[in-house]
């Protein structure tokens, strides 16, 4: 009972900074209908900018965590504007082309930067806390918490501010062009810049649990787009409940039939959603 | 009526999430008859033409072609069984040529035979010598004319038009109904859905008119657009 | 006829080549073969069909899986070996295209990326069989030439079976599924059907190709066999020659084989940012790739030409 309750917690808690990756994945694909490949690159990325920052350097985690988030924003921002932006209009398959290739290059250049190696973040949050008869790594609730308050940031930001409010008309409208006088390509230049600020700073959050290495990315955009068509395409809030019922059958499968086969089974879970629920949990249902 | 009817539809529903689309439709479509298809924008009748084409599969009812229940089967089957349609707005492959276009559809043909058919029907819309032209690059009206030679690759007994006067010119709208009726002396039955009344006169033996999902009115033309249930479904 | 002599002098100079010349010519000469092999097989399910395909190297990985296992617990020869690795490939895309032809555009190409990375995570994790990231050694083959024949007929296998699609009706199908699959549908076209047999047409080269490249290297290992490089390389092939073309793929892996192995042997370290910079600059610049550009200035034939001459013969002069 004890290890039950410890799994679900620890898998809400790794669902938490899935998250705050999914919930980026999904507010590009809801505005341009875009599935961002390279978004994993945003995430070991951001995890081994960080690792350079608090190791390399000695820079406060948390701080760490707000400039790598900033600096992977831009970098998000300034792709869409470079690249993105010219297929936009094209058939999917083009941008997903597109996004692929990008991805492959970000790799390649994460490699001759960090080279092929492991980079850990020791010393980091690296005690446990005691919560009743739990121990909860100290780590996992840092990242979760931080994974939350941002994650619950963008939505308000979503919902209140004007710009936000421009994502989520184009995101329900994508024909629209100019929303209150924000034109339609400064509301994807900003969506993108946003998916990579959240992945960014999830790669940060990621990095005291496991060791990050420039080829990580694949791994973690295949659980996101397991959570996006779990949770819903194109939904915030679908992403957000999905990311955490993936941490929790990541966690509890991994347990029950081990790491390897976990990932499997992940991966028949997107295939069943896909083409038994395409809308996912609280998606809007497109196909396409 | 007379003839036996082709086509029979009886209280089909289909719902999208919330809204009935088509409300327990009912209607026959008479053989060798040309019978039309009216109402007002959204009144279903495109959900009902893709309902009866296996495009969409009806909540409730039922539907019977050539005395086969046809609800449920897939598209291509109920194509195979006789029945052919256009769209409402062309949907050529525009990466393939006028030709291909009609040949990829054929079925029980050797290649030959195909092309020797899919030219005779280009000579019969007058599009014959745009054979070789990439669809993409047709005019709207060519295009409507390449459709309606395509639909009748594989000798449909009932042919759906869906509003193949639409966005056209009157020279060019003759040109169609001269076709039509063409068809129609070689024994096709038409089914087709448009706005055009004064068309629809000149060649429907009937009209229905359709409002809310339901079929609300059934006769010969002249009195269906005099019908105060149709008159108030436009107004 | 001049196509007839240029496929007759490529097949002379294949053949001769391993008579005459370097193990390194020859070295290369197997990968070029091997991605011409890929290039083909991927071309017809996502260049004619339409269906891109993020994982196809799952049928390579499989194949080079089964038939290193059957060589090494049933004592088969490697040539049959390789075709048991084909035939499972083949078994395996049936169902599997049925499940994932339901799935279109962007989400097929995902559900195939996550399709290889699932076999991947399993043959790393199923180690009492496939030896997981130690991989699987089998005897060193000492005359490679009877791999690289049999790679070479498959090569040219391929590319004819491509020109007989191009012209058959079952191309013309396919690519209608590529353009409009609910519409090739309403008209009788019995896409189900097709783009399945399409895939498993796609799935049985890269089979046999994955067998016999583990033949080649006497060895096989996850990354190896379901390489995320291999499967962009053949992408990027295909995408530079032109998708669904009969030519395109040939034309793509020559072009990029030769350019790769200049950069190969000076900066093998840049070699996946270069193909995924090719990759990317095709969908920016020319997003049809060389050979339609070609057609469309004039420089080549348009391709389907078996309709073209039927169409001509039975009207003789056009109105």
């Amino acid at each position: 009972m004890r290890t039950a309750i410890e799994l679900l917690v620890n898998g809400v808690l790794l669902g938490g900074i899935y998250a705050l990756m999914a919930c980026g994945l999904n507010l590009i694909f809801g505005v341009m209908r875009v599935i961002n490949f390279a978004h994993g690159e945003f995430l070991s990325f951001g995890a081994l900018l960080g690792v350079s920052l608090v190791i390399g350097f000695g820079v406060p985690f948390l701080l760490a965590v707000v400039l790598v988030a900033v600096a992977i924003g831009l970098f998000g921002f300034l792709m869409q504007a470079a690249l993105v932006e010219r297929v936009v209009d094209g058939p999917p398959i083009m941008s997903l082309l597109l996004t692929y290739s990008a991805s492959t290059v970000f790799v390649n250049g994460g490699l001759l930067i960090w080279g092929g190696g492991y980079q850990g973040m020791p010393g980091v949050f690296s005690g446990s806390v005691s919560l009743g008869p739990m121990n909860l790594s100290q780590a996992r609730l840092v990242a979760f918490t931080v994974a939350v308050v941002l994650t619950g940031l963008v939505y308000a930001f979503l919902a209140k501010s004007m710009f936000g409010k421009a994502i989520r008309a184009v995101s329900e409208q994508p024909e629209i062009a100019t929303v209150s006088g924000i034109a339609a390509a400064q509301i994807r230049y900003l969506t993108f810049g946003l998916g990579g600020l959240m992945a960014g700073a999830a790669g940060v959050l990621l990095a005291p649990m496991f060791a990050s290495d420039p080829q990580m990315g694949a791994r973690f955009v295949i659980k996101a787009f397991t959570v996006i068509v779990v949770g819903g395409l194109g939904s915030y809030v679908g992403a957000f409940v999905g990311a955490l019922t993936i941490g929790v059958v990541e966690v509890v499968g991994g347990y029950l039939v081990g790491q390897t086969f976990a990932t499997a089974l992940l991966y028949f879970l997107m295939i069943a959603f896909l083409l038994l629920r395409p809308s996912g949990l609280f998606g809007v249902g497109i196909r396409r | 009526m007379g003839a036996t009817p082709l086509l029979v539809v009886e209280g089909v529903v289909k719902r999208f999430g919330g809204v009935v689309a088509v409300n327990g439709a009912t209607c026959s479509v008479a053989e060798r008859s040309v019978t039309g298809l009216i109402g007002p924008n959204g009144s279903g009748k495109s959900t009902l033409f893709n309902c009866i084409a296996g495009v969409e599969r009806p909540d409730a009812g039922q539907i019977t072609f050539l005395g086969r229940r046809i609800n449920g089967r897939s598209p291509s089957q109920i194509c195979e069984i006789g029945l052919a349609r256009t769209f409402q707005i062309t949907r050529l492959f525009r990466e393939m040529t006028v030709l291909e276009n009609l040949v990829a559809v054929a079925h029980g043909l050797s290649d030959a035979a195909a092309v020797r058919r899919a030219q005779e029907l280009l000579a019969m819309v007058e599009v014959g010598h745009l054979q070789h032209a990439l669809a993409g690059t047709l005019s709207y009206g060519q295009r409507k004319l390449v459709e309606i030679a395509r639909a009748l690759m594989f000798a449909p007994k009932l042919l759906l038009l869906d509003e193949p006067f639409a966005g056209i010119n009157p020279r060019l709208q003759n040109r169609i109904l001269r076709y039509l009726e063409r068809l129609r002396d070689r024994g096709v039955t038409l089914f087709l859905i448009d706005h055009e009344m004064r068309i629809l006169l000149n060649i429907c033996e009937t009209v229905l008119a359709m409002d809310a999902g339901e079929i609300i009115a059934e006769g010969a033309p002249d009195v269906i657009r005099k019908d105060p249930r149709v008159l108030a479904a436009y107004f | 006829m001049s196509g007839r002599i240029v496929a007759l002098v490529l097949l002379a100079v294949t053949a001769a080549l391993p008579l005459a010349s370097a193990a390194y010519v020859v070295s290369f000469t197997v990968q070029l073969l091997l991605f011409v092999i890929l290039a083909y097989s991927w071309n017809i399910i996502s260049g004619y069909t339409g269906y891109t395909s993020f994982g196809h190297t799952s049928f390579f990985g499989l194949g080079a899986y089964a038939s290193t296992l059957l060589i090494l617990h049933a004592q088969i020869a490697w040539p049959l070996a390789a075709l048991g690795g084909g035939a499972l490939a083949v078994a395996v895309a049936w169902p599997l295209g049925l499940v994932m032809l339901r799935l279109r555009g962007s989400f097929f190409a995902i559900g195939m990326f996550g399709l290889a990375r699932a076999f991947e995570a399993l043959a790393f994790g199923w180690a009492s069989v496939t030896q997981g990231g130690t991989g699987l050694y089998l005897p060193p083959a000492y005359d490679l030439r009877p791999i690289y024949y049999l790679l070479a007929a498959l090569a040219f296998g391929l590319v004819f079976l491509t020109y007989r699609l191009d012209n058959s009706r079952f191309g013309l199908q396919l690519l209608a599924i590529r353009e409009d699959e609910d519409g090739a549908e309403a008209l009788g076209v019995k896409t189900t059907r097709l783009k399945v047999r399409a895939f498993v047409l796609s799935a049985a080269a890269p089979g046999i190709c994955g067998g016999l490249y583990a033949t080649y290297l006497s060895f096989i290992d996850p990354p190896t066999a379901f390489s995320p490089a291999t499967e962009l390389t053949t992408i990027a092939m295909v995408l530079f020659g032109g998708m669904g073309t009969v030519l395109g793929p040939l034309v793509g892996a020559v072009v990029l084989s030769v350019l790769y192995e200049v950069l190969w042997a000076r900066f093998p370290q840049i070699y996946l940012g270069m193909v995924g910079l090719a990759i990317a600059g095709v969908v920016l610049l020319m997003p049809r790739g060389v050979l339609p550009l070609a057609m469309r200035r004039g420089w080549l034939p348009h391709g389907r030409g078996a309709l073209r001459r039927l169409a001509s013969r039975a009207v003789p002069a056009e109105a």
